[in-house]
């Protein structure tokens, strides 16, 4: 399998970062320096062995002094060129003070070291950065659950059916994605992965029972969107509603002037509804056939409360 | 001619030598870009700027009496990232914090090598979080009191920026532009931010996180009134965690909810979020805009 290489500004950025951490601790090995810096070991290797042809001014035959040994340690030379990293660009320096910030808002901590360590670097940075996430009254449950690696129970919406349901679940992760909270786990009801929206537990709780020790996301990286099943819908919304369209993943977008037409996945019929009631009059759904009168359907349904 | 990568290494340790140096001393120095000038000079030139993309501040000098030869340079002072002075907990906890966020563009990841890298795998309760263009360029102008400028509605706008805040899943600027207070989506953002002399707007008044109202049901646009609106079923609860609702009476799995409205568009978003379980009892006047409404998209089909 043929895996893109770090390109040659990568590498650079990498050495630039590598060799100031091997001067402060004088060595390494190489499956240390992969696993701190991300990169597979004959990666680490091609690049140190560039670095070490390096010469350095004036050229007399001086190299930058890195050895790189057989037996996979790396050794560098106290007077090394580069012993101190390169500044943070302002992308790095923005970067940082965010996840900073976003995991003191994960983990709600005030006062620990993280707080300490973010004063300090924005002194140096500056700050103005604030984040909030959602705090769904069943985060807390879950996150101990996690902790401690133990089953859940809990009643879940299903809000593609509109159906209250109860089921068992192994949680692997909690995620904070788009502004919402998701359990990623197994669930013992669907036997397999699922993600539940935390807004649309109505309960949770712990039920004692340790998970396996070899219950791990087997798909740690998946990103949390809609699924792979779902129905491509054709929809022409007036043009001066279209700001409902800003928060929904569409997959193509044509505006016609007094009108926009998107064409976006929907896994289930209770979001289309729910999409086309608040789009209003004029809304249309040009495919597929069948959902052409889901409009009117979903109208009348709500004007029945009325009646 | 050398590696790209062996030579730009080469090229950055003679910049920082002291002296600032001309192109043809450089190339004439390091002899690391052959015989032709012409391909040597576009091989510099491509390497110097590599060299800025990664963030390596090059000076170019130009002294008197030097007819006018660009000299580079490198300076310490600008290269060497300042000592953070972050205890081992604080470090610890700083590269831990990297792990527990997922940012769409890895800037942290690549602050983080520079801190001696990351020995932990992503968290199990971790947030995802958008990089968005304008943000760095955002934050700088908030942190050193510099003018931004950008395009948003079709409009060219000049402001103080004041904070940086994410909510719901959107990142908002508050920013005063002339003598209002605004928030702007930053996602909304035409084009490219640009910032100005630093030090050049005034100390922002009050706590700009004030101004921010970005819960559209609280965005004022219209009249204020509050509306009865009665839930049936399981969805009562959670339709009251909305802010600006409150629970007016519970009577089995029916809920009364008082939800305040400013803003048309946003209470029927809210209120159609709840399908067929929510009705609004009072005022009789929002009551029939809201059954007109619906009637409209019934004959839409007809």
């Amino acid at each position: 399998m043929s895996r893109r290489g770090p390109s040659v500004e990568e590498r650079l950025a990498l050495v630039l970062a590598v060799v100031p951490w091997l001067a402060e601790r004088g060595g390494a090995t190489v499956d240390e320096i992969g696993s701190r810096f991300g990169l597979p070991a004959d990666e680490v290797i091609s690049v140190l062995s560039t670095v070490q042809c390096c010469e350095v001014p004036p050229y007399g035959g001086a190299t930058i002094g890195i050895a790189v040994f057989d037996d996979g340690t790396v050794q560098v030379d106290p007077v090394v060129a580069f012993d101190r990293p390169l500044r943070f660009t302002t992308d790095e320096a923005f970067g940082l003070l965010a996840a900073g910030r976003t995991a003191l808002a994960v983990r709600g901590e005030v006062d620990g070291p993280l707080d300490r360590a973010l004063t300090k670097l924005e002194r140096q940075l500056g700050g103005g950065i604030d984040i909030e996430l959602d705090a769904p009254p069943v985060l807390d449950e879950l996150r101990a659950a996690l902790a401690a690696r133990e089953r859940v129970r809990i009643e879940y919406y299903v809000a593609s059916r509109d159906e209250l349901t109860s089921r068992e679940v192994d949680p692997w992760s909690l995620r904070s994605v788009d502004g919402h909270w998701y359990l990623v786990g197994h669930c013992h009801r669907a036997k397999g992965r699922r993600v539940f929206r935390l807004d649309r537990i109505e309960h949770a709780e712990r039920t004692g029972v340790a998970l396996p020790d070899d219950a791990v996301d087997p798909y740690p990286d998946a990103p949390i969107a809609p699924g792979e099943d779902a129905t491509r819908v054709r929809v022409r919304v007036p043009a001066d509603r279209r700001w409902l369209l800003d928060s929904i993943v569409v997959d193509e977008l044509v505006d016609h002037g007094d009108t926009v037409e998107v064409v976006m996945p929907v896994a289930g019929r209770h979001f289309l509804e729910q999409l086309l009631l608040r789009a209003g009059p004029g809304v249309e759904v040009l495919r597929p056939d069948e959902l052409r009168s889901a409009p009117a359907e979903a109208a009348r349904r709500v004007l029945a409360r009325y009646r | 001619m050398a590696d790209p990568l062996e030579r730009r290494l080469e090229l950055l340790m003679l910049l920082r030598e002291s002296r600032p140096l001309t192109r043809a001393e450089i190339m004439q120095r390091t002899g690391a870009y052959g015989d032709d000038p012409e391909r040597g000079r576009a091989t510099f030139e491509r390497d110097k700027r590599a060299l800025r993309e990664v963030g390596v501040p090059i000076r170019t000098v130009i002294a008197e009496g030097d007819e006018g030869a660009t000299r580079y340079t490198v300076e310490t002072d600008d290269y060497d990232l300042p000592p953070l002075d972050l205890e081992p907990d604080e470090h610890l906890a700083l590269v831990m914090a990297t792990a527990m966020v997922d940012l769409d563009r890895r800037w942290d990841d690549v602050a983080v090598r520079k801190l001696g890298g990351r020995d932990v795998s992503a968290a199990a309760v971790r947030a995802a979080l958008p990089a968005l263009d304008g943000l760095p360029l955002l934050q700088t102008a908030v942190s050193q009191r510099a003018p931004a400028r950008f395009a948003y509605r079709g409009k060219q706008r000049e402001v103080a920026a004041r904070a940086l805040a994410f909510r719901t899943g959107y990142w908002y600027l508050v920013a005063d532009e002339g003598e209002s207070r605004k928030t702007f989506r930053v996602d909304r953002i035409e084009g490219d931010v640009e910032v100005g002399e630093p030090g050049t707007v005034p100390e922002a008044a009050g706590d700009p996180l004030e101004a921010l109202t970005i819960d559209p049901l609280l965005l004022p646009r219209d009249d204020e009134l509050t509306a009865v609106v009665r839930i049936h079923g399981h969805q009562g609860a959670v339709a009251a965690r909305h802010p600006g609702v409150e629970v007016r009476s519970t009577d089995g799995d029916v809920v009364e909810l008082a939800v305040r409205v400013l803003n048309r568009d946003a209470f029927r978003t809210w209120l159609f979020g709840l399908g067929e379980h929510a009705e609004v009892v009072e005022p009789a006047e929002l009551r029939d805009e809201i059954v007109a409404w619906l009637e409209a998209l019934v004959r839409g089909a007809a």
